[in-house]
């Protein structure tokens, strides 16, 4: 008897995860984007499965169809679905996003780590660095690394990702500054705990809340450049799908005006996702801000 | 707060779909026009377009005839294929050795400052154009030693203070002494269009230091030539500004002033349709569909039949792989260019066989490379090119992003290749770093299979000569001297080919070259020698009222066809001239 009510007594023990989860849980909005990009990512995840015909195989004689029963949201200027592109491209961009934020987010760790616990000399090194960085204008740097390296999907995360640290760096160290000094971490410091632990096990999580609500609206934020880089030519080389290629071909009047459908779904599939992330990235806000108030 | 935020977040959203979605508003400025006269009418303001202009620096990198400066400056011929079109000169007789070209210069021709135009002006803007100071002699090699004197004097040789092989006969004829019968002389050098004439007696008051290294301010505030209309400004990245010139050679102009506008060409379409332009040319031809329904814009349109994207193949890939003619032919066969054509270029282009493909040279027993895709691996598979083999290759290809059409041409050869059973990528090499790519020294490497890209005879059939007796390597990609590529080394018609052309060098009238030449496309034709793709319509856009127009696409490749005839166009009521 005394176990069970034990048990059920940690079943209700209000956890801050738990309590990041239920504020989130009633965020709408973040509910709402959560749900639509969930969509999205099924779609890209299952797209051979779900995309009714091949994203490359072309049909000259179909050029530019506008939607039939066939094709639901026609054909392109090959003669392609641009339904099963439209889906398949998800995959591209979405990756983007998400390994270019990875990559970056990895960068900041590291760096903004290490800056902040070990402060002096390294700390004004990493902040200047910074600095310097955060001054030199993003997309003209990740335009001239991507002519280096060539126009590629990894080649597009790997530039969006070198060039996206320096806030996220400036984030953590801020956090692991106020961190460091916080008594627990002075404890594990007198107890003699191995630096990389400490900053491992007991000053790292501490940053991961902040860290999360970033690297949600850096996700937007990289599916926007690469749409930009590939709109450029410079990003996901053809035949391969990405919503940003998809809107290239919406370079003249014509096609603006009269062939809506080359454009309008790429562009609303970019607009939704970035929109849905940042709903996300807002209710993740929110959701771990220690000093929220309870809204339900 | 969240619910307005997110309501007007989709607001906005609605409001942009909308707007997309709504025509645009380009109007044109004027109402529909009726039939236009048949008289040519004087007087208003002639607005052209170009796309952009690098001559903001000096002109004088300009000293040939492009779209900006054809209006003041002429050159002696525009050349045809084997023919010509007479402008400051009526025409040329040839020595019977082939050795000398005399040519016959206008009489009555004025410069914009009034003075005659004589011999001593072509002789001079000769020396002017080859002069030891503008570019470096090896540059011109080729060219410079066609002309007895000419290279000596290019490369500064002392005491060859002159172009010895350029001689004054009297004031209206000028002697060009060759170094060695070369029929491609007239089109290649004589006719060729980057030799305008200029004042000798202007130029040379002035410091000649400057003036050759561009810096003189004559090139910026003043240059004249005997053009139909005479220089007045240049704001540069915006217009360069003309006015008529009246005592031109061939009858007063039409319009009173001509503006060459710089613009994109999305931008340009817009401004033709408001009409802040007259003609655009170059058009995509979506924009040509579009501009069918639009009673006020004429489309003109011409089969290009002098230039052509071909797929120039890296010959030293596979193991020369692309040095078979069969696997060349294999690709043709797998591309479907016909529906490409009839469909994404929306029937603004032409299927090429050949090289001569569409002129009076061509083979007259033409093979035509249709879509058969399973002709296409029945080839391969002839040469050991099998499934499992096709299977490993890496088949890369390399476009620029510049023509959006070429990119999805390569788009569909990579569909197609990879039917074929081909790995298949293609890369986007920015126009900018193409020469870099094309020279080995691009930042990615080089091995690449094919390059789409655009070349073609021009009006000079000649053009070929070198590359198939092998005086000119053909490695061209990339062009690495350790990796040369004779096509006569190798080509089992090399010696026929060669017979041919010594045939066609024998000759001096194009009549008597023409079967020879046919015989030459027959060998192109089934050795698909560059494979040759398609050749993209010339489209210009005009506004009803420019009057006068007439492409002729004989003309030349390097010049926009239809300013051949720039004298003649006139603008139709021009009284209505708001400007």
């Amino acid at each position: 008897m005394a176990n069970d009510l034990q048990a059920e007594q940690q079943l209700f023990v209000d956890t801050p995860a738990r309590r990041a989860v239920r504020r989130f849980s009633r965020h709408r909005l973040a509910m709402l984007g959560l749900g639509v990009l969930l969509i999205m990512v099924l779609l890209a995840v299952f797209a051979p499965a779900v995309a009714p015909h091949s994203p490359t195989k072309q049909e000259l004689s179909l050029y530019r169809k506008p939607p039939t029963q066939t094709h639901w949201l026609g054909t392109d200027s090959l003669g392609r679905d641009v339904f099963s592109r439209l889906i398949h491209a998800g995959r591209v961009s979405l990756s983007v996003g998400l390994v270019a934020v990875g990559i970056y987010e990895t960068i900041a760790i590291l760096l903004g780590a290490i800056a902040g616990y070990y402060g002096s000399k390294l700390d004004w090194i990493i902040m200047r660095a910074v600095d310097v960085v955060m001054t030199i204008p993003t997309m003209i740097v990740i335009i001239f690394l991507v002519s280096i390296l060539g126009p590629s999907m990894y080649n597009s995360m790997l530039a969006i990702g070198i060039m996206g640290w320096p806030e996220p760096t400036r984030l953590v160290r801020g956090q692991i500054l106020s961190l460091r000094e916080m008594d627990y971490v002075t404890a594990a410091r007198s107890l003699g705990l191995p630096t990389h632990r400490i900053i491992l096990r007991h000053v790292l999580p501490g940053v991961v809340a902040p860290l999360v609500v970033h690297a949600t609206f850096g996700v937007a934020g990289a599916i926007l450049l690469e749409a930009g880089l590939s709109f450029l030519g410079l990003g996901v080389p053809p035949p391969t799908a990405s919503w940003g290629n998809m809107m290239s071909s919406a370079q003249t009047l014509n096609i603006l005006e009269r062939v809506p459908w080359l454009w309008v779904p790429p562009g609303i599939a970019i607009m939704l996702s970035v929109l849905s992330i940042n709903f996300i990235g807002d209710g993740l806000r929110d959701a771990l801000d220690p000093r929220g108030m309870e809204t339900g | 707060m969240k619910r307005l935020l997110l309501a007007v977040n989709l607001l906005i959203v609605a409001a942009l779909l909308l707007t997309g979605c709504a025509p645009v508003d380009t109007a044109p400025a004027a109402t529909t026009m009726q039939e236009p006269p048949t008289e040519r009418q004087y007087g208003g303001t002639l607005n052209f377009w170009q796309p952009s202009w690098d001559g903001s620096k000096d002109w004088f990198h300009h000293i040939k005839r492009d779209e900006v400066t054809t209006w003041m400056w002429e050159e002696l011929f525009f050349t045809t294929t084997g023919s010509f079109i007479p402008v400051l000169a009526t025409g040329y007789d040839v020595s019977e050795d082939g050795l000398i070209y005399t040519v016959h210069l206008r009489e009555g021709v004025k410069f914009h400052d009034g003075e005659e135009f004589t011999a001593e002006d072509v002789k001079y803007s000769f020396e002017l154009k080859y002069d030891p100071g503008i570019l470096p002699p090896e540059a011109l090699k080729a060219e410079a030693e066609r002309v007895e004197g000419l290279f000596a004097y290019k490369q500064g040789e002392e005491g060859a203070d002159e172009i010895t092989g350029i001689r004054i006969v009297d004031d209206y004829t000028v002697e060009f002494v060759l170094t060695e019968r070369d029929p491609s002389f007239f089109p290649g050098f004589l006719g060729y269009v980057e030799h305008p004439m200029m004042p000798k007696h202007v130029l040379e008051t002035l410091d000649r230091d400057e003036l050759v290294a561009g810096t003189s301010d004559y090139w910026v505030t003043g240059p004249i030539g005997t053009g139909p209309y005479q220089f007045v400004e240049h704001v540069p990245g915006q217009y360069v500004e003309y006015a008529r010139f009246d005592d031109y050679w061939g009858g007063k102009p039409g319009p009173e002033r001509v503006f060459v506008k710089f613009a994109p060409i999305e931008t340009a379409i817009i401004m033709l349709e408001k009409g802040e332009l007259d003609i655009v040319w170059e058009a995509p031809p979506e924009e040509a569909v579009r501009m069918m329904d639009n009673p006020d814009i004429d489309v003109l349109v011409a089969d290009n039949v002098m230039g052509f994207w071909i797929q120039t193949p890296n010959w030293h890939a596979g193991n020369g792989l692309w040095q078979n003619p069969k696997a060349k032919q294999a690709l043709l066969y797998a591309a479907d260019r016909q529906g490409f054509v009839d469909n994404v270029m929306q029937g603004f282009g032409v299927v090429r066989h050949s090289w001569f493909h569409g002129t009076r040279f061509e083979c007259p027993t033409l093979i035509e490379f249709e879509y058969d895709l399973d002709k296409a691996k029945a080839l391969l598979d002839e040469i050991g090119m099998t499934a499992d083999k096709r299977a490993d290759y890496q088949l890369e290809l390399t476009v620029y992003p510049g023509n959006k059409m070429r990119v999805d041409y390569a788009v569909m050869l990579h569909e197609a290749y990879t039917q074929l059973g081909f790995k298949t990528n293609v890369d986007l090499i920015d126009a900018a770093s193409w020469a870099d790519y094309r020279n080995g020294k691009g930042p990615r490497g080089t091995e690449f299979d094919f390059a789409i890209a655009n070349w073609g005879p021009g009006t000079n059939p000649y053009v070929l000569e070198p590359y198939m007796v092998g005086t000119v390597d053909l490695g061209y990609w990339p062009l690495d001297v350790e990796r040369d590529y004779h096509w006569n080394e190798y080509s089992p018609n090399a010696d026929k080919a060669k017979e041919l052309w010594a045939n066609i060098f024998a000759e001096t009238d194009i009549e008597a070259q023409t079967p020879y030449f046919q015989e030459l496309d027959c060998i192109l034709n089934e050795e698909v020698f560059i494979p040759h793709l398609i050749g993209e319509s010339w489209i210009a856009l005009k506004s009803k009222r420019l009057q006068g127009v007439d492409l002729d696409l004989d003309v030349s490749v390097y010049i926009v066809p239809q300013l051949v005839d720039i004298a003649n166009w006139w603008l139709w009521d021009p009284d209505a001239d708001s400007q």
